[in-house]
């Protein structure tokens, strides 16, 4: 017995302590990821890892993204609401409208992520690139190229939503590293925009020329020069110091380049298959199932009624929210092309050609109307107002050709920069600094994009003695609507705090609301973050 | 053995001597289980006894060490320090004790595994013993009688002293005894080890029979203290313990923790889902400790660190030990930053098999209906909307629409259910060998149609022992099938806003061209934007689950020398899930919203936990004063988890649901949207830990341990961490100073610091890694793109949590007990999902290590025994806790922050918010609600709210940013819980009260649905009758102080009637015990809160957030049968 008990003993000491594995190691394992370290090797791999940059883009469209701050915020578009079943979020977009924004709003807070992810990714990517040894030259060379321009972008909407943004331009920082802006909100912003301005030259002379599938839906040498003009054109809100000529130099280069000219039919810049349109100089390329994305939801789910699917060539009903500011399809001629992109009236069946009939009781017919009020009952003593429409009311967005039976997603790319935009804003800027006397040619560039517009346009052009600069800011909002540039032509014309228009008058609001407030998440973050005056 | 004259000196005090040979709790709670093999037992039993010079109470341990065997005795009466040698070797029980009391007066009687011991001079019958006369001149008398135990045998050796005096008398062989002189008014104390202590005062009687009831509450319950169990009196820190008699009765109908409701001071428990059967409880222990969302305590289930509660069932739960301490906790060091949950299950034990049935069926209804209109108030409001001059109400009646039925939401989607659990057990065996098996099987249905769960689970347990008791086997294995159906909240934000004249089918439409519907449906769905039918939320989606989860140990320990012990623990668990969704072609969803035409998904998950643990344990008592108890080891444990999915949209037909993905269409059209997807994750958890314990004359204890633990999900040279803790205990009833004060059983004073930690992140965020992301355009291709995945931070490390608690514990009156807790707690480098700035950040949240949060707190424990007799017993018991929680630092070196800001935690109907309702801030408890405050109604009709300085009241809109302030806290200061139990004869009646005190409730289900701009989306009834709500007519819900209501209440959480069926009496041969009983709970709140059920979240960042799509609150209606053979 005894000798077994020993025996046993030393069993269970042997026993135990191999059974005490020795095993301290705790190096992760990675299994549905790579590590950093593996990555980055081949061409492919390469390109990869500069998709996300480009991807990123999507955010322009997205759920928060250029309309609500551009155009929602203006006398284009409303977040309109009406009785039961229709579109409503709290509020929160009424209340941006209405200019009632403060640091914690949310479409704020996510457009200052979006523009500084393209920043930062822009930033991180040239620093990886610049680390990879085997990288090919040329290929580096060119995707740090477009990646620079791709920075000035996202920091030219910093510029134009913030002002004052921290500029940071480097990747390898020690962790905890909170940039600063600057203590002069002035100073700051000019700082940003020199940044901007030093990005643009220095890279625009590297990067390709081709207009071709090579550089489709990517930064060019016409792409980053159509953002040097639209820097320059507000260089005087920015700065305080115009620079005019070097506008008009930029946006001589584009036209003269011949790569661009006006298609004939204005909705082809925005058709599904928009890939071969001649002026569009940068888009935003979406597949109806590769990229996803929220083209279909800017493009008829946001303001289409519950029962469009019949009028348009979708497969659910849309939502019934967002539609036009009443003035502003108002203020169009009738025989203006252009018109078409708002959709009002009687909402007419494509398979037999009869008018839809609201899906809700009593089932009228459905009839977009322009102006907020109850057609189908003029006594109706409610004062129609965006909070308080009926299902019926509002012009809704037609601009994109919205077609997307199979693919639950629209295929439209999205127009950023094109022609006839850069041909108003060089027009702009010769009648600017011809101290506002129209020139001959800037008459004759909008005469130009103007001609497209009408199938006679006898009778609707300008001369030298008739346009005036707000003829230009009225020509923008009829030609630009729904692409995002009401708010800084607004502000360029220092009507965005002064704006008076349906539901809407902020005659009186301060200056300081030309810029948006720095997200309090973010100043939470960072200590070294100044808010903006008046906020 | 000399007589013992009864003299004027004092009786050597009872408590001094027993404490290190009193385990009698423990045999009288398994005495009944013992009683067939006692005999057996006592016959089997072989001892080896070698020891020299050794004191008869140092081999009566030596004895209790080496078998089940428990001694009992009136130490006054028995010479415990006479010396002897012995060397006796596989001699019975009944041979050494004839050696060790040869030739002394002392006698005994082996009663099961009790041996009584008593002196011999009294067991000639008829002698009892005179007591000492205490004065001459008062009136005197004799009286005499029988002291028994609760099964009516006679007790031997019970001492009997006249309470204020030494003079007494101890009873004979027979439990006889006899006083005679004794004064009139004179108090009898009848004691004995193990036994709860009685008092009797002598009036004209001259007979008293006494029967002396185990000592249930007595202090020599042994706890579970983490790799290994420890007497409660040598515990240096704060552990509670609820055994399987207090546990919460009544249905268990979410969680085994539901056990411990309302039983432990400090611990909060919370059904703060409802009675959605698929949920669990939150529990909170000694307030947030941590910022990270989720805060649940460490289970350790039969020694298994990070046991899956849903792998066993809650009849298997024989006690819970909570180690609420940081002393306590440090040796499970990393996990136990919320606390740890000792779990020890049912285990066999010698004897003829015993077989146990129990049973419950329940009902659940709703606890407290929203009050909505029906159709015909509905009606009446149209009408009278529709005839005001009011052109607001005008065109409010013109829209509320009268579709023509009558319909109750909630009737539709709430079903009569009743739920079932049946459990049998068997256990037994033989001396070497135990078993314990159990079939249990849980059918859970929900008040809400189609929600609901099964579960069927098997657990085997075996115990070996063998090579005289060295070596020991243990085996577990518990297997559980999972069935469970999902819901939607959905159902619920509908529910309670849908107009009561829609109709639920389509089928009850008879002008089918008269409403917008979808004519291809069942339900019928009204057309607008986030408009579904509840029904058809429920009918026309299929959520099915199905699971098991596998826990399963085995250890093997040995004894190498006397008190050298080493322990090897293999444990296993696995979790695997099959889930199956399908949303109908003509679903709401697949119909209006996407048109996907079908929508089937199947997701597979598995997990797997490995551990390895290895123990040595030592046991030393030397010279009968220092006890020394260590404990060295090592830990090894490795998770794995891995997944699978597919989805498949555009189905012809909805006859496959989610069985044949393939026949979707949208994977074939070229759709690459990730319909697949598939992942694997690992962790390790490496730790060498140990502990020392030590105590000098059960006096002075103390206890020291250190673990030092890695993890692999810290940062390259943050993976290991040490977590200490120190903590003593002072008897201070065992000093001779206190012997005047008899009144006091025990009073221990306790102090302890330990420290624990918090990895309870995701894997690799310290890690760089990239992963897919985007598509990008290149030269005419789609190409795919690869990101980081996150902001990686390869500094992160520990959350250490330091804790100091000082504790009292208190017995008096040998049934009042009394617990006091004194801590303070602070965690330091929180970890969190810091927000950062971006730029330099790629993303703008990071994993990282900031800030401090701090909670000081008390908890007291009262219980006591107020009446306890074989024909009528009381138990009572109270506990209460108070904690203080402050923010304390929300910075680092690298990151700062003065606030958080959390928005409504989930996006709504009324779209997603990004106000502000809670605020984090530094020098701030957490749970802050944040918002305006309200200043009542203009005259005009407007709401207003308080400007900054109170000085003028404002309209929102005209209100700032800087007008807001803390307007509540929603995290509850104070729980309570009150908890009685009453037995008369064969009736019993068990109680639970429990509640939460010191909190506000952030109301969003008025804050959303009582808005009467939104009118006719709104149904509840208050929306049409409250003149402050129509105050909101042309204006939004505004976040202020309008929507916060106090949120204390108190809950009858349970109310249990039992009834024995006397077995014995009736003959029934076959049975050891029948009981039924009838229980509810939740049965009712008292509240001034409005909303349905005042127990919500106590968890997390919005602590009190009354969420608007809750599953309803229910209240349970129980019947059950209990059946032992």
């Amino acid at each position: 017995m005894k000798k077994l008990i020993i025996r046993l003993n030393i069993f269970v000491i042997i026993v135990t302590i191999l059974a005490t594995p020795s095993c301290t190691n705790l190096d992760e394992e990675v299994w549905s990821a790579i590590v950093s370290e593996d990555f980055y090797k081949t061409e492919a791999e390469l390109v990869a890892a500069m998709a996300p940059a480009y991807s990123a883009l999507k955010d322009l469209i997205g759920g928060r993204g250029i309309l609500i701050h551009e155009e929602q915020t203006t006398d284009i578009l409303c977040p309109l609401t009406r009785d039961y079943g229709g579109w409503y979020d709290g509020g929160h977009s009424q209340r941006y409208h209405e200019h009632n924004w403060t640091p914690e709003t949310g479409y704020i807070t996510t457009w200052w992520s979006n523009a500084f992810n393209w920043v930062n990714r822009s930033n991180m990517l040239i620093f990886q690139f610049n680390q990879i040894e085997t990288m090919d030259p040329e290929l580096r060379a060119t995707f740090t190229g477009e990646l620079s321009i791709l920075r000035a972008f996202g920091y030219y909407y910093l510029l134009s939503f913030f002002g004052n943004v921290p500029v940071v331009d480097r990747f390898d920082v020690e962790p905890g590293f909170s940039p600063s802006n600057n203590a002069d909100f002035e100073t700051g912003r000019k700082q940003v925009f020199d940044f901007i301005e030093k990005d643009l030259m220095d890279n625009i002379p590297n990067l390709s020329a081709a207009v071709d599938q090579t550089t489709y839906g990517r930064f060019n040498k016409w792409a980053a020069m159509t953002l040097a003009v639209k820097l320059y054109m507000g260089a005087e809100v920015w700065t305080g110091t115009p620079q005019w000529d070097k506008a008009i130099n930029y946006a001589n280069q584009i036209i003269e380049s011949g790569y661009y000219q006006l298609e004939p039919d204005y909705f082809a810049n925005f058709k599904q298959e928009n890939d071969n349109s001649q002026e569009n100089i940068f888009v935003v390329p979406f597949h109806e199932t590769l990229t996803g994305g929220n083209m279909s939801n800017w493009g008829y789910v946001m303001h289409h009624h519950f029962a469009s699917q019949a009028t348009v060539n979708a497969p659910r009903g849309a939502n019934n929210g967002t539609s036009a500011i009443p003035s502003h399809v108002h203020s169009f001629h009738p025989d203006d092309v252009r018109l078409k992109g708002w959709n009002y009236g009687p909402q007419i069946r494509l398979d037999n050609g009869e008018i839809q009939l609201s899906n809700r009781p009593p089932n009228n017919p459905l009839i977009f109307t322009i102006d907020y009020v109850n057609i189908f009952n003029p006594d109706d003593p409610v004062v129609r107002n965006h909070t308080n429409a009926l299902e019926n009311n509002g012009a809704r967005p037609r601009k994109y050709e919205i077609n997307y039976q199979a693919g639950q997603n629209m295929h439209n790319d999205l127009p950023v920069y094109r022609l006839a935009d850069v041909m108003l804003l060089k027009a702009e800027a010769l009648m600017r600094k011809n101290g506002g006397v129209a020139t001959q040619e800037a008459v004759d560039l909008v005469n130009e994009v103007r001609s497209r517009a009408f199938e006679d346009p006898t009778g609707h052009l300008f001369t030298s003695e008739t346009l005036t600069l707000d003829d230009i800011l009225q020509e923008r909002a009829w030609e630009l609507y729904y692409e995002g540039h009401r708010r800084t032509d607004l502000i360029r014309f220092d009507k965005f705090v002064r704006g008076t228009w349906e539901f809407f008058d902020r005659s009186n609001e301060g200056d300081y609301r030309n810029v948006f407030p720095i997200p309090q998440a973010q100043i939470n973050a960072n200590p070294n973050l100044k808010q903006n005056p008046g906020y | 053995m000399k007589k013992i004259r009864i003299t004027r000196g004092k009786i050597p005090s009872f408590w001094n001597k027993c404490f290190r040979i009193m385990k009698l709790t423990l045999l009288f709670l398994t005495i009944g289980l013992l009683q067939v093999s006692a005999s057996v037992y006592s016959q089997t039993t072989k001892l080896t006894l070698n020891m020299r010079d050794a004191k008869v109470v140092e081999i009566l341990d030596a004895i209790e060490n080496q078998s089940e065997f428990r001694f009992a005795y009136s130490p006054g009466y028995i010479d415990l320090e006479r010396i002897l040698s012995l060397d006796v070797k596989e001699k019975t029980l009944e041979q050494c004790l004839r050696i060790i009391f040869n030739k002394t007066d002392v006698e005994y009687a082996i009663r099961d595994r009790h041996i009584l011991l008593f002196p011999g001079a009294m067991d000639q019958g008829s002698g009892p013993v005179v007591a000492y006369s205490l004065s001459e001149n008062s009136q005197q008398r004799t009286v005499s009688g029988t002291v028994t135990d609760s099964g009516g045998q006679p007790l031997p050796g019970v001492s009997i002293v006249i309470k204020g005096t030494t003079q007494g008398t101890v009873t004979n062989a027979n439990g006889e005894y006899s006083l005679v002189n004794l004064p009139t008014g004179a108090t009898l104390v009848f004691s004995f080890v193990g036994m709860r202590t009685q008092e009797i005062t002598v009036g004209n009687q001259t007979s008293i029979n006494i029967t002396l009831e185990e000592d249930v509450i007595g202090l020599e319950e042994v706890v579970a203290i983490g790799y290994g169990t420890m007497e409660r009196s040598r515990i240096t820190s704060s552990i509670a313990t609820v055994s399987e008699d207090q546990f919460l009765k009544g249905a268990i109908t979410q969680s085994p923790l539901q056990l411990l409701s309302g039983k432990i001071a400090g611990l909060g428990i919370s059904r703060s889902r409802g009675g959605d059967p698929t949920s669990s409880v939150q529990i909170q222990l000694r307030g947030v400790s941590s910022v990270r969302g989720s805060t649940s305590p460490l289970v350790i289930i039969d020694g298994i660190p990070g046991g899956d509660l849903n792998s066993i069932a809650p009849e298997n739960i024989k006690s819970m030990d909570l180690l609420r301490d940081g002393s306590a906790a440090a040796i499970y060091g990393t996990r136990a930053n919320a606390g740890v949950i000792i779990i020890t299950t049912k285990q066999g034990s010698p004897g003829k098999p015993s077989v146990e049935y129990s049973s419950y069926a329940f009902t659940e209804k709703y606890f407290k209906k929203p009050r909505v209109l029906n159709a015909d108030e509905w009606r009446h409001y149209k009408s009278e909307f529709e005839n005001s001059s009011d052109v607001f109400l005008k065109e409010k009646g013109q829209a509320m629409l009268d579709y023509g039925f009558d319909t109750n939401w909630y009737d539709v989607i709430s079903q009569e259910a009743i739920s079932q659990v049946h459990d049998i057990s068997i256990s037994g065996g033989s001396e070497s060998t135990q078993y314990f098996g159990s079939i249990n099987y849980r059918d859970i249905n929900g008040l809400v149609k189609r929600t609901g769960e099964n579960i069927l689970t098997e657990r085997l347990s075996l115990t070996h022992h063998q090579l005289d008791n060295r070596l020991i086997i243990q085996l577990n294995a518990s297997n559980a099938l999972i069935e469970n159906h999902a819901h939607n909240d959905e159902i619920f934000t509908q529910a309670i806003t849908k107009n009561p004249t829609i109709p639920v089918y389509n089928s009850q439409i008879t002008n089918p061209d008269m409403y917008g519907y979808n004519p291809a449906g069942e339900f019928f769905e009204e057309i607008g934007y986030n408009n579904a039918n509840p029904l058809g939320l429920i009918e026309q989606f299929e959520r099915d689950n199905q699971g098991t989860r596998f826990i399963g140990n085995a250890k093997v320990s040995y004894e190498i020398f006397d008190g050298l012990k080493a322990s090897v623990m293999g444990a296993f668990q696995r979790y695997t899930y099959i889930y199956g969704y399908y949303e109908s072609r003509d679903s709401w969803s697949s119909w209006t919203a996407t048109q996907y035409n079908g929508v089937a998904t199947r997701t597979a998950n598995k997990g797997d936990d490995r551990t390895i643990e290895t123990t040595l344990n030592y046991n030393k008592l030397i010279n009968d004063d220092h006890n020394i108890t260590a404990l060295a080891g090592y830990s090894y444990q490795d998770f794995v988890s891995e997944s699978m999915s597919a989805s498949n949209r555009y189905f012809l037909s909805d006859a496959f649901t989610y069985n044949n993905l393939g026949a979707g269409l949208h994977i074939s059209r070229g759709n690459f949207s990730s319909p697949v997807g598939s992942s694997k994750s690992t962790s390790k958890l490496i730790a060498f830990f140990g502990r020392v314990n030590y105590s000098y004359k059960d006096k002075y204890m103390m206890s020291a341990s250190l673990r030092r633990e890695g993890s692999s999900k810290f940062g390259k040279d943050n993976k290991w961490g040490y977590f200490p803790a120190i903590s003593a205990g002072w008897t201070v009833s065992n000093e001779p100073f206190m012997d005047g004060l008899g009144f006091i059983d025990n009073l221990k004073l306790r102090v302890g610091y330990g420290v624990t930690g918090n990895q309870g992140i995701d894997n690799y965020l310290s890690l760089s890694r990239v992963t897919t992301s985007g598509v990008m355009l290149y030269n005419g291709e789609w190409n795919p793109g690869f990101a980081p995945a996150s902001n990686p931070n390869p500094n992160l490390r520990w959350e250490r949590k330091a804790e100091t608690d000082i504790g009292l514990d208190v017995s008096m009156f040998n049934n009042i007990n009394i617990n006091i807790d004194f801590y303070k707690r602070s965690t330091t480098d929180l970890l969190y999902q810091y927000a950062v700035p971006v730029p330099p950040n790629l993303y703008s949240t990071t994993w990282a290590n900031v800030g401090e949060i701090s909670n000081k707190g008390i908890e007291l424990t009262f219980s006591a025994s107020p009446v306890s007799n074989p024909k009528f017993s009381w138990y009572t018991s109270f506990n209460i806790s108070y904690n203080k929680n402050m923010l304390e630092s929300l910075s680092n070196e690298d990151y700062s922050h003065s606030y958080l800001m959390i928005g409504m935690p989930q996006a709504g109907r009324l779209g997603q918010s990004d106000e502000t309702i809670y605020r984090i801030e530094e020098g701030q408890p957490l749970g802050n609600i944040y918002g305006w405050e309200h200043a009542g109604i203009s005259e005009d009709g407007k709401w207003q709210v308080w400007n900054k300085d109170n000085t003028e009241k404002i309209h929102p809109t005209n209100a700032t940013f800087e007008d807001r302030r803390v307007i509540g806290n929603g995290l509850p200061k104070s729980y309570f819980g009150f908890n009685n139990t009453l037995r008369y004869g064969n009736f019993d009646l068990d109680m639970t009260l429990r509640g939460a005190l010191f909190f506000d409730i952030l109301n969003t289900i008025m804050l959303h649905r009582l808005n009467p701009a939104t009118l006719p989306g709104q149904t509840l009834l208050k929306t049409f009758t409250d003149p402050d709500i129509f105050a909101l007519r042309d204006q939004r819900n505004y976040m202020d102080s309008y929507w916060v209501q106090r949120g204390d209440y108190i809950k009858l959480d349970n109310i249990t009637f039992g009834y024995y069926i006397p077995v014995t009496n009736l003959n029934m041969k076959y049975f050891k015990q029948i009981r039924f009983f009838v229980s509810g709970s939740n049965l009712f709140c008292l509240t001034k809160y409005t909303g349905e059920d005042p127990e919500l979240e106590i968890q997390g960042l919005s602590p009190g957030y009354d969420q608007y799509w809750n599953y309803p609150r229910t209240k349970t209606y129980t019947i059950g049968l209990n059946v032992k053979f």
